[in-house]
């Protein structure tokens, strides 16, 4: 079988379409039998290894997708860690060619591992390569992406899942990446970033794949600082590059108006993954003159789907996890209740309009089964008539309640925000977090109420951050890469959590309280 | 006609073979290697087309239409060097190209400037030029990209990438291409269109390499149409050829006369055309058709052959064979629906791979899926390329991967697919065309309703020799094989087993027949998930199972049948549910040990079975020499003897389990045994047979036994039970029975204790059977045991007199108990003197008669 690089070559588009995009074009039913099919492999490989043997029980080998779900117990990080974090390969369904990692907030350990095999890379590639074809793409089965496009890869590098694609890439597709890919190894996340539009100002850019915050902030600095960074806009070494520049400054000159990244660059496709990808969606597209294609996907779990170019929800790829989802309500019973056991909906199970839990088992020899991933997810609708696509289409809402995740950097959880009042030495009474959206940025806001005497908001928040930026040095990249402020503290008066405790008749959350449970507080 | 004719004659004829492959192109599927193609016969038509004006000296005149020429002439080595690379899958010579194509543009521009043709001009349909400073250079420059094309081709034909009979023709025609080329170097040969005479012929060994041999993977690219066109073209060509020689061979032999000549000319090319024009239609069949008349020659044996085959085995033979050689392939392999697994299973295969034989496609498999819904031919490349193939395995990619399969053919009856040909690429590695696919279609759409036929036959042929219930072989197939292999002495040693049920009666008479049947399915299947390849298992009889064990020795046989035993005893006895007790014993012979015939090997396996059986059951035994049914009855009764021995052990300790029964309830004290003796009366009385009185006295003895697993409080209760308590009293019965069905002996009071709650009218338990489902010795327990517990005082109730409890007997009959024994016991009670001496001897109680 041709790779994609001979098949572009060969201007063999309908049948690369096919390849990669072809998944768009599945029935529900085709679509559930791939799942069922491919669950059974699974089994199959998970049976006979021991960590198959602990997650499903000694001798017990489901033989259908209604056993597996009854037979087989719903799993998180926890079920898989002594194996996994000790790289046991011989007790793994098969055997891995990487080990990614990922921060585990909240977690027994600071990282989380996990393996993939050699066909879980073939998949993660084929799913990689569909969602770039969707990202140059506004109809079917016309698209852009070429070999040797200029690709800003602007993400985490190996161990982290985000930093694999370049190299599994190779054997698909020939691209000239910007920086070069062993130099932005050697590179911080900053300077990569910072080294690839430098490059790209010189030679152009056709592909970007990154955090939607970062192509926000390029954006926000190219506008409000357009005579100083025209100043520093590098010569460009290619008279494409170099026509445009010159059309964009005499525009500016014109107009008064700054120069936008639009300007300079035409680009074939965005990529963007991170939480918030969705609320930055049109600012990137006003910067940037392209709107950017969300992926969904995670170290443990893959990429595990894409949007297509409507820009009207992912569509799940049926080939890389089986899919079950929680419903919302059941999935915030079982975090207050650890006994509850929460009921799962299978893909051709779920609603418009509904909420759920995303609960995967990997396929392909992956280690995880029925794993709890932690996202939440909307059911947009049963299907994408724009794009022809008949399956229900959904949208990232975010981590699940008890977790705030910031624009794709960092994941608050309950216990991060204990330690930073801890070592800020706050004498605290009580306090709650909730996620925010300010200006369409997302902020992490810390109601607090003091014992003793009152402190001001800013000096708590000066102390808070000092805590939390010293604690999580994701949460401190975030104000220095974005140059924004993620924290926002409310002190409210004393007296208050005691009273909405009382009105409510329990403790507010922690993490995520109801709407009304801040009101309640601050009223 | 002169001569100067054919110097446009020719032209015209590459023009329009060239026009002819163009627009046949422009409809074919586009990509990259057929537009780079296309392009290249474009710059020809251009050569073509210049080569032809030039010599007509329309305006505004030859050396014009020369520099047109020379466009074509210029583009074809580097457009055909760019189709060779892209064709070939070379992709780090881009430097080259790139010089190639702007040198090329440069040559073109420089040519408009008189430096390649100097001066040009017609005379007679002649082209007569000169040549410019750079027509060396031009020629040069053409050689060396020609040449590189030819290099790179041929690079790949040796590194296996492309197939040589694929290109050759090709490569033959770039060859003539480039010697036409350098014959136009010379003005006093070019002037004379040898090179578009080659190039004519190098058009037809294009379209010859694309029928042939697919050269661009186009699907149907020379219609039948096109090839009567050049056959016409070929004969009018030789027809005018003809008739120019002869005209001038007369004009200048006889001189020049209308009439004369015409008579001659016509007589001439009579006599001489029609051979020539079966040779050039010989030649045509033969350059286009011999692929096509060798598949008609392999279709026709075929379709002769099946109409005489009705055996399965060389019916696919058959057919497979004459697909590999109808169309070449290197393997070929058939699968075939299986009716006793509903899966697609590898029947036949044209090449031995491992594991070809697991190769199995259940009917929601999605190419079964696909196959059955499409009319066509699927691909390996359809296969890999489509999202709704998702689903398919690892472990299958590299089965499919390790079997070379390119294409799946459906085998439709009545759009129902029946089975499926999986091909791999041709001999050669060609490949496959229109035609092939069109043989193929033929062949399975014959083999289709031969096979289906076959498949009933075969399928009728297997039910003869097959148990119905287990779908084992029957009792007749395996003396059929037995006899086979001592008479052919396939094996130089083997074993046979004899299998035996053990209990089943019982089994039977408890759960009735259907329960039974079902028990020897589950040990059939049990049986069959243990045996090795070359075992064959059968149903011999009744519950009896015959194995033959090829080449195992007599110990080591032991140990397989042991396997056996020991897999039946796991699957029933040590489950915790009451009916299922079963296990096996089994007895085994050995070959040639112990006999040579099929009669002394099934007798000594019998003996050894029936060693077995009196050994306890649920053992293998094999024969060893002096047993015998008669020769062994010293050892038997020894056996027998301590089995007695080991019974009443068990006897003891079970009686002793239902005096604490008794003694648990100090209310029913002593009931177990009154029911016993109670019973033993009303079985004598009642003419049951010896076996069955003694059932009935051990039955009675231990029918409560379960009530162990009865919590004592309810045991005990003063007052009546709740609807709860009372079904955990229930429970008591089937207790019994998993207590019971450990000990060997016991076995056979089962049926007694499990029914000893069952009513006549149904509504009893455990299972509610009626009537004469119950088992007489159940039915008998029933009665009696309610006469005790009337007779007895409860904690709820005082005990009833005789008469009312004979009252109470008489309402239950025909409803709870049976009628004849109650009316039986009902006068056995009457009967008064032996009732006031079992009333003594028994109850000890005070006895009142009425």
């Amino acid at each position: 079988m041709k790779n994609l690089g001979n098949l572009l070559k060969q201007e063999e588009y309908s049948k690369v379409w096919e390849k990669y995009c072809g998944f768009l074009n599945l029935s529900i039913d085709e679509f559930m039998s791939i799942q069922e099919s491919l669950l059974m492999e699974q089994i199959e490989l998970l049976s006979s290894c021991e960590l198959g043997k602990r997650i499903m029980g000694e001798g017990i080998k489901p033989k259908s997708v209604e056993e597996f779900r009854k037979l087989v117990p719903l799993t998180t990080y926890d079920d898989y860690a002594d194996i996994l974090l000790n790289k046991r390969e011989n007790a793994l369904p098969a055997k891995p060619m990487y080990w990614m990692q990922t921060t585990w907030k909240g977690g027994t350990h600071p990282i989380k591992v996990a393996p993939y095999t050699e066909s879980m890379i073939k998949e993660h590639t084929k799913c990689f390569i569909a969602s770039l074809i969707l990202a140059t793409t506004d109809k079917p089965e016309v698209f852009s992406l070429r070999e040797e496009d200029k690709f800003l890869y602007g993400m985490a590098p190996l161990p982290y899942l985000t930093g694999l694609a370049p190299y599994v890439l190779k054997d698909e597709i020939s691209f000239k990446y910007l920086p070069d890919i062993e130099l932005a190894e050697t590179l911080s996340f900053e300077d990569r970033n910072i080294a690839g539009f430098d490059m790209g100002l010189r030679t152009g850019i056709d592909l970007f794949f990154g955090l939607s915050s970062v192509l926000v902030r390029i954006g926000e600095s190219f506008a409000k600082g357009s005579k100083e960074r025209t100043g520093e806009l590098k010569l460009p070494i290619n008279p494409r590059m170099l026509l445009k520049l010159i059309k964009a400054k005499l525009r500016s000159k014109i107009t008064g108006q700054p120069i936008l990244p639009k300007h300079i660059w035409d680009m074939k496709g965005i990529i963007c993954a991170g939480t918030d990808t969705h609320t930055f969606k049109e600012k990137i597209e006003h910067y940037w003159g392209k709107k950017p294609l969300e992926i969904y996907g995670g170290t443990e779990i893959t990429t595990v789907a894409t949007e297509a170019w409507s820009g009207k929800g992912l569509t799940f790829f049926p080939d890389v996890n089986f899919l079950e989802f929680i419903p919302e309500k059941d999935s915030i019973r079982s975090l207050k209740d650890k006994n509850y056991v929460p009921p799962t909906l299978l893909f051709n199970e779920i609603k418009s309009g509904e909420r759920y839990e995303i609960v995967t088992t990997k396929f392909r020899g992956g280690a995880f089964a029925r794993y709890r991933v932690g996202d939440i997810i909307q059911c947009l609708s049963m299907s994408n008539e724009e794009c022809g696509i008949k399956l229900p289409q959904v949208a990232f809402v975010d981590r699940v309640a008890n977790v705030i995740d910031l624009a794709g950097f960092t994941r608050i959880t309950n216990n991060t925000v204990s330690e930073a009042l801890k070592s800020s030495k706050l004498a605290v009474y009580n306090w709650t977090a909730i996620k925010e959206y300010v200006e369409e940025n997302p902020v992490l806001h810390i109601y607090i109420e003091l014992k003793g005497k009152k402190l001001s908001d800013k000096l708590v928040k000066e102390k808070l951050n000092s805590a939390l930026s010293a604690l999580d040095s994701d949460f401190s990249d975030l104000q220095t890469l974005l140059g924004r402020d993620p924290l926002k503290v409310t002190m409210v008066e004393p007296g208050s959590f005691d009273k909405c405790a009382s009105r409510f008749g329990k403790e507010i959350n922690k993490i995520n309280p109801i709407e009304e449970e801040i009101k309640s507080l601050i009223s | 006609m002169n001569s100067s004719f054919y110097f446009i004659a020719i032209p015209f004829t590459a023009l329009i073979c060239y026009c002819i492959l163009l627009i046949l192109l422009l409809h074919v599927e586009k990509n990259k290697i057929t537009k780079l193609y296309s392009f290249y016969i474009i710059a020809m038509v251009i050569w073509c087309f210049g080569s032809l004006i030039m010599r007509t000296n329309l305006p505004p005149g030859p050396l014009f239409w020369n520099k047109i020429l020379c466009i074509g002439l210029i583009s074809v080595p580097i457009i055909f060097y760019n189709f060779t690379l892209v064709f070939t899958e070379t992709y780090n010579k881009e430097g080259y190209l790139v010089f190639g194509y702007c040198s090329a543009v440069a040559l073109i521009v420089l040519n408009f400037f008189g430096l390649m043709i100097k001066e040009a001009y017609a005379v007679n349909n002649i082209f007569y030029y000169r040549l410019g400073p750079i027509a060396p250079v031009v020629a040069l420059w053409s050689i060396v990209y020609l040449l590189l094309a030819f290099i790179n081709m041929t690079n790949k034909i040796r590194a296996d990438i492309i197939p040589f009979d694929r290109v050759k023709f090709v490569l033959y025609g770039l060859m003539l291409v480039i010697a036409g080329a350098l014959l136009n170097l010379f003005p006093e040969i070019g002037k004379y269109p040898f090179d578009i005479a080659f190039n004519t012929i190098n058009a037809v060994l294009i379209s010859y390499s694309i029928q042939r041999y697919k050269f661009l993977g186009i699907k149907v690219f020379i219609t039948r149409g096109i090839l009567y066109s050049l056959y016409t073209l070929i004969l009018s060509v030789v027809y005018i050829v003809s008739v120019f020689i002869v005209e001038k061979v007369l004009s200048n032999i006889i001189g020049y006369t209308t009439i004369v000549s015409a008579m001659l000319t016509a007589i001439v090319v009579a006599i001489v055309f029609q051979p020539i024009k079966s040779s050039i239609q010989m030649w045509i069949d033969r350059l286009f058709y011999k692929e096509k008349l060798h598949q008609r020659e392999v279709l026709r044996d075929f379709t002769n052959a099946i109409n005489n085959i009705i055996d399965i085995n060389d019916l696919s033979q058959s057919l497979i064979k004459a697909v590999t050689k109808g169309v070449n392939s290197e393997r070929a392999y058939l699968l075939l629906n299986r009716s006793d697994t509903g899966k697609f299973h590898v029947y036949v295969a044209t090449y031995y791979v491992e594991g070809v034989e697991a190769l199995t496609y259940s009917k929601n498999h999605p190419i079964i899926k696909w196959l059955s819904r499409e009319n066509e031919i699927l691909t390996m490349s359809q296969v890999w390329g489509s999202a709704y193939f998702g689903g398919l395995w690892e472990t299958e990619k590299e089965q499919l991967n390790k079997l070379e399969a390119k294409y799946f053919m459906p085998i439709k009856l009545r759009d129902k697919l029946t089975g499926i040909l999986i091909l791999s690429d041709k001999i050669g590695g060609e490949a496959y065309n229109a035609e092939d696919s069109d043989l193929l279609f033929t062949m399975v759409n014959s083999a289709a309703l031969a096979l289906d036929n076959a498949q009933m036959y075969e399928r009728a042929k297997l039910e003869a020799i097959t148990d119905g219930l287990t779908r084992l072989y029957n009792h007749r197939y395996f003396h059929e094989a037995l006899s086979k292999v001592i008479s052919n002495r396939e094996w130089e040693v083997f074993s046979l087993a004899m299998i035996d049920v053990d209990m089943f009666k019982l089994y039977n008479d408890l759960y009735g027949h259907s329960a039974g049947d079902k028990a020897l399915e589950r040990i059939a299947s049990v049986l069959k998930g243990c045996l090795r390849r070359d075992d064959i298992l059968a149903r011999y009889g009744g519950e009896e199972f015959a194995l033959l064990l090829p080449g195992l020795k007599k110990e080591d046989s032991l140990n397989v049948i042991e396997r056996l035993r020991a897999a039946v005893e796991e699957e029933f006895s040590s489950t915790k549910n009451i009916s299922e007790f079963l296990t096996i014993s089994i007895g085994i012979a050995n070959y040639p040990l112990h006999g040579k015939s099929c009669e002394e090997l099934v007798e000594y396996a019998d003996t050894a079975l029936y060693i077995a059986k009196k050994r306890g059951r649920n053992q293998c035994v094999l024969y060893e020499k002096g047993n015998g049914k008669n020769g062994s009855l010293k050892e038997i009764d020894g056996i027998e003897k301590v089995q007695g021995d080991i019974d009443a052990a068990y006897f003891s300790a079970i009686y002793a389990l239902a005096a604490t029964i008794d003694a648990k309830d100090h209310y029913t004290y002593g009931h177990s045994e009154n029911v016993s003796k109670y019973g033993v009366m009303l079985a004598k009385a009642a003419g049951f047979s010896e076996e069955s009185i003694n059932i009935v006295k051990d039955a009675g003895l231990l029918h409560d036994i379960g009530k162990i697993g009865v919590p004592e409080y309810i045991l005990t209760k003063p007052s009546q039970l709740t609807n709860g308590e009372f079904d955990i009293m229930k429970k008591h019965v089937e207790i019994s029975t998993t207590i019971i069905k450990h000990v060997p002996n016991l076995v056979k009071v089962i049926p007694a204790i499990m029914t000893h709650h069952e009513r006549w009218d149904g509504n009893g338990y455990p299972r509610g059977i009626k009537g004469e489902s119950i088992p007489l010795e159940g039915r008998c327990l029933c009665i009696v045991d309610a006469f005790d517990a009337m007779t007895s005082d409860r904690p709820y109730r005082k005990a009833l007199t005789i008469e009312r409890a004979i009252a109470e007997l008489e309402r239950g009959r025909g409803i709870q108990f049976d009628e004849r024994l109650t009316n039986v016991f009902i006068n056995v009670l009457k009967e008064s003197y032996q009732f006031e001496e079992v009333a003594a001897d028994v109850v000890g109680r005070e006895v009142k008669i009425g």
